[in-house]
């Protein structure tokens, strides 16, 4: 646009008169009264661009703010920060028995769940289900969670009211019983959940009932082991009627009957 | 490890101040004065303002 | 001074006689580029030719796995990266360099310097890129992608590279147009980042590599930022030359222009870790780069404004221009592939797109929309001046043009779609995976029909190209057409 006004002005002008105009300075100087004022070149950026600009930075401003997890370097998720860093309850004794074992599972955790189940306990929505707050992870005993963590868990299975489909490892060949009780110790006291300490008794007594399953687990197998109790015999004989025993008994996967079959006294 | 991190972050750092640097002698050397005048630079008199200089599509009608 | 006349005259050009001294020293310009640029061009063709195919063979293998899959060197994990290093430094690279030379001498007003050095260059960066691609095929890729080539062929990259930078260093001390253009603006800043890129990523993962997530964070970085800082610079430093040139009007706000460069070195070198939403980092670097992908609007919103006006009421030019139709496609691909890139940015849009198709489709409307699509239209303009011969055949022009359109069209916007759609699927547990692999294969079909169609752009290209450089060249010279003045007369070029 400037320049069709440029050519206008200096087509219709009084022009110049090259053969009088030996100075320089002086020829430019007919030029510079002939353009348009220098204020229309630069004119300033539109009013609506500026608005625009502006609440762009207001808006980065305040995502900036409220999604950066507090700039730490150990906070992996933008709509939560942890409060402690290394978040073990009750870290003031060392002699707390139940302290000390989540903190030897925290070696545990970050080695080997927390690439999945990251480093709150949250999971990732639709990938890896969460640790903190699971139904899972909380329930009375560690029947199920242990096999969980001992043979692994394949297929669909729901959590906290979200479904999940994947594929999570066998820990059998990797993990003793000392550390599978220290890491369920700890995913069981962390992150505002609350549950009763895992043994290493309690979790070589679940290795010896799933010696012989080689497979993962599937949610509908471990919805027949009862949650608490010393394996799936002793859970049910505590507390369940004849029928109902029956009925967990028929859900059983065939390598743990087997099992359980073997290891009836004589 | 060491030596390469720290060139590295020497790296992070003098681009910016070259950055800076040319900011500073753009504004220095009156390059955001005249930007009627800076927009003219692609033209001179063999190619002045006003005329197309790629025109040779469809032209068999007009001009051949 | 010398320069207020030349603005003198650039305003009144009815007063001043046509400058002869002018005319010549523009014909003296192009003619000292011709050997340097040329070669810089046609082997970046060449590379263009070799990336299509191996695009093509990687395309077919997509939905018929065993399509010369008896050949260890032609399995999908060396075709592919094969294809990229071809495309992104065989082609794209040397043409934006080729380009750049070509600006770069016209916008500082002097003729080549030391063309010599720059041919030694062009000969070094395609030994090295030959070794490199050789080096992918026969197994030796280094498996970072964007850095595939093996380690003994990027430092002859870079001896390349260096010998560039010296170049434009003494061509910019040696300019007689004390201002700079907004295109220069780019140009030179393109320069400066991508040799910062370039050995930054080199030496932190190939040379001396980072350990854990740092790797991808670094990965990221330099992949998404050659886009950023190295294609986007030179890619609109060429189309604020071109438009205005073509048109014959200056563009619409030199302040604009300004602003979107500012802001473009601002906010774009953060912006790559968007890629890696979800993923084992900090999450405030995930969201730092979110917020400077947004702002990313700035310069993007800029430039499109600026184009738009600088066009408005030319666009019917666009019908007998070559060199428009390219460019004008490029800056609205350029439009187009940022907003897209500004939504996958975004963590709830990301959730679904990330890890399919549409990031290819992405990919693609900017390196080739955007990129490839300019650096036709500047060929168009440079080559018959360098060469002082016109096209020899304006119907493979068209040929080229709607092929390459089709073709673009066909590939960005049916894989786009194909992708959200993947995206969609993979994020409901219920639909087995292999499912959604079976999804994809009608949109994977489709790319391998628009991959055949821009091959088919690219040769009537070549072919074109290799026609003029015949009459340049070859037994059939014909009389030099002087296209500043459209008369047939000889004019006398290089030496």
């Amino acid at each position: 646009m400037s320049a069709d006004r440029h050519i206008t002005a200096s087509g219709g002008g009084p022009g110049l008169d090259r053969g009088e105009a030996t100075d320089v300075v002086e020829l430019h100087a007919a030029v510079l009264r002939e353009r348009p004022e220098p204020i229309e070149g630069r004119e300033p950026l539109n009013l609506w661009l500026v608005v625009f600009i502006g609440v762009l930075v207001f808006w980065a401003g305040s995502y900036l703010t409220h999604f950066s997890g507090g700039f730490r370097a150990d906070e992996f998720s933008e709509t939560q920060i942890n409060p402690v860093p290394p978040p073990v309850e009750g870290g003031g004794g060392a002699e707390d028995p139940v302290a000390k074992q989540a903190k030897a599972g925290a070696i545990v955790f970050t080695t080997y769940c927390q690439p999945c189940h990251q480093a709150d306990g949250n999971g990732l929505p639709n990938q890896f289900p969460p640790l903190a707050g699971s139904e899972w992870v909380l329930a009375e005993g560690p029947n199920r969670i242990a096999r969980i963590v001992l043979n692994g868990l394949a297929g669909p299975v729901k959590v906290k009211g979200a479904d999940y489909n994947n594929q999570m490892n066998a820990f059998k060949d990797s993990l003793d019983d000392g550390q599978i009780a220290d890491v369920l110790t700890y995913i069981r006291n962390s992150w505002g959940n609350k549950a009763s300490a895992v043994t290493a008794t309690e979790v070589a007594a679940i290795r010896k009932e799933t010696a012989a399953k080689a497979d993962a687990y599937a949610a509908a197998e471990l919805e027949a082991v009862p949650v608490k109790g010393g394996g799936a015999a002793a859970g049910a004989s505590a507390s369940m009627t004849p029928a109902q025993i029956k009925e967990a008994l028929l859900k059983l996967p065939a390598a743990e009957i087997k099992a359980l079959v073997e290891s009836l006294p004589k | 490890m060491t030596p390469m991190f720290l060139l590295m972050a020497a790296g992070s750092l003098a681009v910016p101040a070259v950055a800076l640097w040319a900011l500073r002698w753009a504004v220095g050397h009156g390059e955001f004065q005249m930007p009627e005048r800076a927009a003219l630079l692609p033209f001179d008199e063999a190619e002045p303002v006003g005329e197309a200089t790629d025109i040779i599509l469809n032209q068999r009608t007009s001009k051949r | 001074m010398s320069a207020p006349s030349k603005t003198l005259s650039a305003l009144m050009p009815g007063d001043v006689p046509a400058g002869d001294g002018r005319r010549a020293l523009l014909a003296e310009i192009d003619a000292s580029c011709r050997v340097p640029v040329l070669f810089f061009v046609v082997s970046g063709l060449a590379w263009l030719l070799l990336g299509t195919l191996l695009a093509l063979v990687a395309s077919i293998k997509l939905h018929h796995p065993g399509f010369l899959a008896s050949w260890e060197f032609l399995t999908f994990g060396r075709v592919r990266p094969a294809h990229l290093n071809t495309v992104i430094y065989g082609w794209a690279s040397q043409t934006g360099i080729g380009v750049t030379l070509w600006l770069m001498c016209r916008l500082c007003r002097v003729p080549f310097v030391a063309p010599g050095l720059a041919t030694v260059a062009a000969v070094f960066w395609n030994l090295g890129l030959t070794v490199g691609t050789a080096g992918i095929l026969a197994g030796d890729s280094t498996s970072i992608e964007w850095l595939e080539m093996p380690r003994y062929a990027t430092p002859i990259l870079f001896v390349s590279y260096a010998m560039i930078a010296v170049w434009s260093v003494i061509t910019f001390r040696l300019r007689t147009e004390r201002h700079l253009y907004v295109s220069q603006w780019y140009l030179l800043a393109a320069l400066l980042w991508f040799p910062w890129l370039y050995a930054t990523a080199q030496i932190m993962l190939v040379m001396e590599p980072v350990r854990g997530t740092v790797q991808a964070a670094v990965n990221w970085w330099f992949a998404h930022n050659v886009l950023g800082l190295w294609f986007t610079p030179i890619g609109l430093g060429a189309i604020y030359y071109f438009i205005p040139k073509v048109i014959g009007r200056p563009i619409h706000s030199y302040y604009l222009s300004v602003l979107g460069f500012w802001s473009l070195a601002l906010f774009y070198n953060w912006n790559g870790l968007h890629h890696l939403i979800g993923g084992p980092l900090p999450a405030w670097m995930i969201t730092v780069s979110i917020v400077a992908s947004v702002m990313m609007l700035v310069p993007v919103t800029v430039v499109a404004i600026n184009h738009h006006f600088t066009m408005w009421g030319h666009f019917s030019k666009l019908w007998h221009s070559p060199t428009l139709r390219f460019v004008v496609l490029g800056a609205v691909c350029y439009t187009l592939t940022s907003l897209q890139g500004i939504a996958n940015s975004l963590r709830s849009y990301s959730e679904v797109v990330h890890f399919t198709h549409h990031t290819i489709a992405h990919a693609h409307l900017g390196v080739y929309g955007f990129f490839t699509m300019v650096m036709f239209g500047s060929l168009y303009y440079v080559l018959p001046r360098i060469t002082c011969r016109e096209w020899p055949c304006l119907g493979l022009v068209s040929v080229h043009f709607w092929a390459c359109t089709l073709g673009l069209f066909l590939y960005v916007v049916p894989l786009s779609v194909g992708g959200f759609l993947q995206g969609l699927a993979m994020n409901d547990a219920s639909v087995p995976f292999l499912k959604v692999v079976e999804g994809t294969l009608p949109w994977l079909k489709l790319r391998t029909c628009a991959g055949l169609l821009l091959g088919l752009g690219h040769l009537a290209f070549v072919a074109n190209v290799a026609w003029m450089l015949a009459r340049v060249f070859g037994p059939y010279r014909k009389p030099v057409v002087a296209l500043l003045t459209g008369q047939e007369t000889p004019v006398v070029v290089g030496k």
